[in-house]
């Protein structure tokens, strides 16, 4: 084991001096099954996109649909081996609602992520790269909405664009790419000084490719850890807007919504807003643990350690 | 300072654009929306677009906008017939109250937690500081908040669960805990104390954890520095030795308790509705469910100038403490 890490550390050694990420994910990769905190967090990562992506083929019963000519006898029943989680106030069992909402929140994380990464990715690198009133501009614009307090700008974004799973998407997505532009700007910054990129304008590579082609892949490795981490934020923040009445609406098994209606219950039938909660906590920690261990991992100080002791 | 103070200038007016164009712009029809929505009658509606300008162009619009945020007129909210302003400053004192409170228990809790940490680092009390800053930033608070009522409220019996108390026999500022002391009415006193224990406790505990760790890594940082060789070289110990500790220290923990405070801010939106806690939370959820958009757009507006000047404070907190930063 020791000995493999070693050739791995080696090699990656080698790789570091072409200053490509590869080199970091490879020895990641190393580290993270050495720490089992961190890989505590990849599973529950990986476990949540699966049941994320094939929850609801698997769930016992239907989420959504009522069963009308039981619900008497099925409703608000306490946790058995039948109903796990229990059952809601029109006899649905909540397991299959907790899975389906899987799907809910790994929709909506995706949905604000894969708006809110390339709009950061592409504003950051030009705010850096070409500086002056560009960076000036660019650079305002995204204080103004880094003045809100986040979720208080998703919810005013949110109420505008009337209730609904969409409009929370969009919403969160517009609150979420200032701190991204942030990041990738001041790694750009410090990138584009370097001797490579002056050698290649001096071979006369086109603006686009060294921004694309050289800066980027060299200034994504802080992007990375925030994104593991902002995964958790958005489904905490899109759950939170359920909860409070925007985003999902009934009958859309959504986290934070399910946590809402059992309150009506609370605390005879507690299983109504316990289950959900804990699925939003579990998950959260999940991209939390993931991402702090990563952090620790990419930190170039935490790898000196590292290196210094496999020496020793 | 005054130079510092103006910098916040186009921050403000910047926010107050994006409010203009969140309330003014996205809505296909404004009127229609502060008037209520779909169930609106169209001679409300119309009103609505007399009295706030809808028909002149938009640049006209935004001027009229800003000059009405600053004298006051902050629009009428459906829902409870009043200046949405009036209704603002009637809730806010809570909010404040409960912001207040969970901040300085955070940091009440969170130096000594983030030092023992950072003194006991990679013990068994490090691990358990980290799982708890992990924890706190993991669980959604108004999850949290039912957990707490259902532990102290309705197993044990301690605490209650909702409202904010009784007021004291005078009130001058409006935050209950303050004028009880000052009236010296010790009776109102503990009862709003155990009023604020459950939300103040809930909204402290989400970022508790983060306030610890950075105390824990700022200080492991400042440890490890040269200039903390040379006061050990030069025979330093005990008191003099750790006030170089809590001087570098200080500024990335100002910084992040002030982010926090922005946390707390939107923290206590979403907790207030489940304490029942009369604050500007409660008042936007309420404003949220009846489709009462000036009251949303009055609370986003208040909540974020709030958070711009406690950024103000903290960026004059750094000048205080490091003399190397100018205003």
């Amino acid at each position: 084991m020791l000995k493999k890490f070693n050739r791995v550390l080696l090699k990656s050694n080698a790789l570091r001096s072409v200053g490509s990420i590869i080199y970091d994910w490879r020895l990641a990769f190393e580290v993270i099954k050495r720490s089992p905190l961190t890989m505590t967090g990849l599973i529950i990562v990986v476990g949540f996109i699966v049941l994320g992506a094939i929850g609801p083929y698997i769930a016992p019963y239907n989420p959504i649909e009522i069963d009308f000519s039981s619900i008497a006898l099925k409703r608000l029943q306490p946790p058995s081996l039948q109903h796990p989680f229990g059952t809601d106030e029109y006899g649905r069992d909540l397991f299959s609602r907790v899975l389906a909402g899987a799907r809910v929140s790994l929709m909506v994380s995706m949905a604000v992520m894969s708006i809110a990464i390339p709009v950061g990715l592409v504003l950051g690198l030009v705010a850096g790269y070409y500086g002056g009133v560009i960076d000036e501009i660019i650079m305002r614009v995204t204080d103004v909405f880094l003045s809100f307090p986040g979720l208080v700008l998703a919810i005013a974004f949110s109420a505008t664009l009337g209730a609904g799973l969409f409009s929370a998407m969009l919403a969160l997505s517009i609150v979420w790419w200032p701190s991204y532009v942030r990041v990738v700007r001041a790694q750009v910054l410090v990138v584009r000084e370097q001797l490579f990129i002056e050698a290649a304008k001096a071979m006369g590579v086109s603006t686009r490719r060294i921004l694309f082609k050289h800066i980027l892949p060299n200034s994504i490795t802080p992007l990375l850890v925030l994104v593991t981490l902002d995964f958790g934020s958005v489904i905490l923040a899109s759950s939170a807007l359920s909860f409070i009445g925007l985003g999902a609406q009934p009958p859309t098994p959504e986290w934070g919504r399910l946590v809402a209606d059992g309150r009506k219950w609370f605390p005879d039938k507690w299983w109504y807003s316990f289950f959900p909660g804990l699925a939003i906590l579990i998950t959260v920690l999940g991209f939390n643990i993931l991402g702090d261990g990563l952090r620790d991992i990419l930190d170039p100080r935490f790898r000196r350690r590292l290196e210094f002791r496999e020496v020793k | 300072m005054i130079r510092r103070a103006l910098t916040f200038i186009p921050t403000i007016v910047g926010v107050l654009i994006l409010t203009f164009v969140i309330s003014h712009v996205i809505p296909a029809d404004p009127a229609r929306l502060w008037a209520g929505g779909v169930k609106a009658r169209p001679e409300i509606i119309e009103l609505m677009r007399e009295k706030y300008h809808l028909n002149l162009p938009i640049h006209e619009q935004l001027v009229l906008y800003i000059r009405d945020v600053f004298t006051g007129n902050w629009r009428e909210s459906p829902m409870t017939k009043r200046p949405v302003l009036v209704d603002l400053a009637e809730y806010f004192p809570a909010t404040a109250e409960l912001a207040i409170v969970a901040g300085l228990i955070q940091i009440a809790l969170g130096i000594p937690l983030g030092l023992l940490a950072a003194l006991k680092r990679d013990t068994p009390v490090d691990h358990l500081i980290r799982v708890l800053a992990l924890i706190g930033v993991s669980a959604p608070a108004f999850w949290l908040a039912i957990a707490l009522q259902w532990i102290f409220y309705y197993s044990l019996g301690l605490l209650p669960a909702t409202s904010r108390g009784i007021p004291p026999s005078q009130t001058y500022t409006g935050l209950y805990i303050f004028d009880s002391l000052l009236t010296g009415d010790w009776n109102a006193l503990v009862i709003n104390l155990r009023h604020i224990a459950l939300p103040s406790l809930t909204l402290a505990f989400t970022g508790l954890g983060i306030i610890a760790r950075v105390v824990r890594n700022t200080t492991l940082d400042v440890l490890s520095s040269e200039f903390m060789d040379f006061a050990e070289a030069r025979g330093l110990s005990g008191a003099k030795f750790y006030r170089h500790v809590v001087k570098n220290s200080s500024i990335p923990i100002v910084t992040i308790a002030g982010l926090e405070f922005g946390m707390l801010l939107s923290g206590a939106i979403v907790i207030e509705t489940v304490f029942s806690w009369p604050g500007i939370g409660l008042y936007a959820v309420n404003a949220i469910n009846s489709l009462d958009y000036p009251a949303i757009m009055g609370s986003t507006l208040l909540i974020s100038l709030i958070f711009i000047a406690v950024n103000f404070i903290v960026d004059i907190a750094y000048a205080i403490i490091d003399p190397r930063v100018r205003l």
